[in-house]
């Protein structure tokens, strides 16, 4: 697992971040790094695989908003590749490691939400509506 | 005698490298995020404690004892967000190429990227080393959130006091 730091702070740097988006995309290369240069001893630490597998969504949420300028599409393009190319690796070392922890701490993340907001809408649309038939009736 | 000395810059050059960043840090208005001074003293005494431990790792490989460097990787998070903020923090060299001052702002900002960059490998290098060498060592999954968040916010005080008493007890440990 390898990561490249420098290449990556002066990526965000010509991505223009704002303030918050550096921040995130800066703790999460904090993160990376410390893991890839774990990643080169005996073992990688759970919680900190759990918490970058966590951090995906945010993070890709983060470039999106920064792609927006085409003037720096080169970087932004430059700084995705390499983060997908640090979750390819981590998706490798996942299955070695802590698979268990990874994808039940993923399932009780993902599905409850998901649930909740199918549950919600399936709910309250048919009433909304069955309402509105009636009321035309 | 197993360890690989990390050879790759000199006990001396290291700390010039760190007090040049340091004055960088502290002197150039142009920074984006300028760490604040209180963590920036923290930094440099940690980074120190670093230095000191690889130079007596290489000279005395077989006197190094696990606690010695349970106490050197427990560093390793806070130096290591440190290095990022402060490579984040220096301003782009290329926007002070055509400046009318002789180039001296162009290569102030090269030469501290340069040095942060030779500091960052060399500290990467000195962690792995210290990791492959004790795999008993505990794996630190504490992130700096404080500290990094604390490098804009004013919450410094509070983050780098637990940080300072830390380096206590560390101290005379690494300079017996």
């Amino acid at each position: 697992m390898q990561i490249d730091p420098i290449l990556v702070i002066s990526l965000i740097k010509q991505c223009n971040a704002d303030a918050q988006s550096a921040e995130l995309l800066l703790h999460w290369l904090k993160q990376a790094n410390l893991l890839c240069c774990q990643s080169h001893g005996d073992a990688v630490s759970a919680p900190l695989v759990r918490r970058l597998t966590a951090e995906l969504g945010p993070i890709l949420q983060a470039l999106a908003d920064l792609s927006g300028d085409p003037a720096q599409q080169a970087a932004c393009q430059q700084l995705f590749s390499q983060i997908v190319l640090f979750y390819r690796d981590l998706n490798r070392y996942d299955g070695d490691s802590g698979p268990r922890q990874t994808t039940a701490a993923k399932s009780v993340s993902c599905l409850p939400a998901l649930d909740s907001g199918t549950n919600g809408t399936t709910a309250t649309v048919p009433v909304d509506s069955a309402q509105s038939y009636n009321r035309y009736d | 005698m197993a360890a690989t000395p990390l050879n790759t810059i000199n006990f001396l050059s290291l700390n010039v490298l760190l007090q040049q960043t340091l004055a960088f840090a502290t002197d150039n208005p142009y920074q984006q995020r300028p760490l604040s001074p209180a963590r920036l003293e923290a930094f440099g005494a940690q980074m120190q404690q670093l230095f000191i431990f690889s130079e007596r790792w290489q000279l005395l490989p077989e006197h190094i004892s696990l606690s010695q460097a349970e106490q050197v990787a427990a560093l390793y998070p806070d130096t290591q967000s440190a290095l990022i903020d402060l490579l984040y923090s220096c301003p782009q060299p290329s926007e002070a190429e055509h400046w009318f001052d002789y180039q001296r702002e162009f290569r102030a900002r090269t030469q501290q990227i340069n040095d942060l960059s030779r500091l960052l490998c060399w500290h990467q290098q000195l962690y792995q080393q210290l990791l492959s060498h004790f795999p008993q060592l505990p794996l630190p999954d504490t992130t700096p959130t404080s500290n990094s968040d604390a490098a804009t916010a004013s919450i410094t005080e509070a983050a780098s006091e637990p940080s300072a008493t830390n380096l206590a007890p560390v101290l005379p440990a690494l300079l017996l």
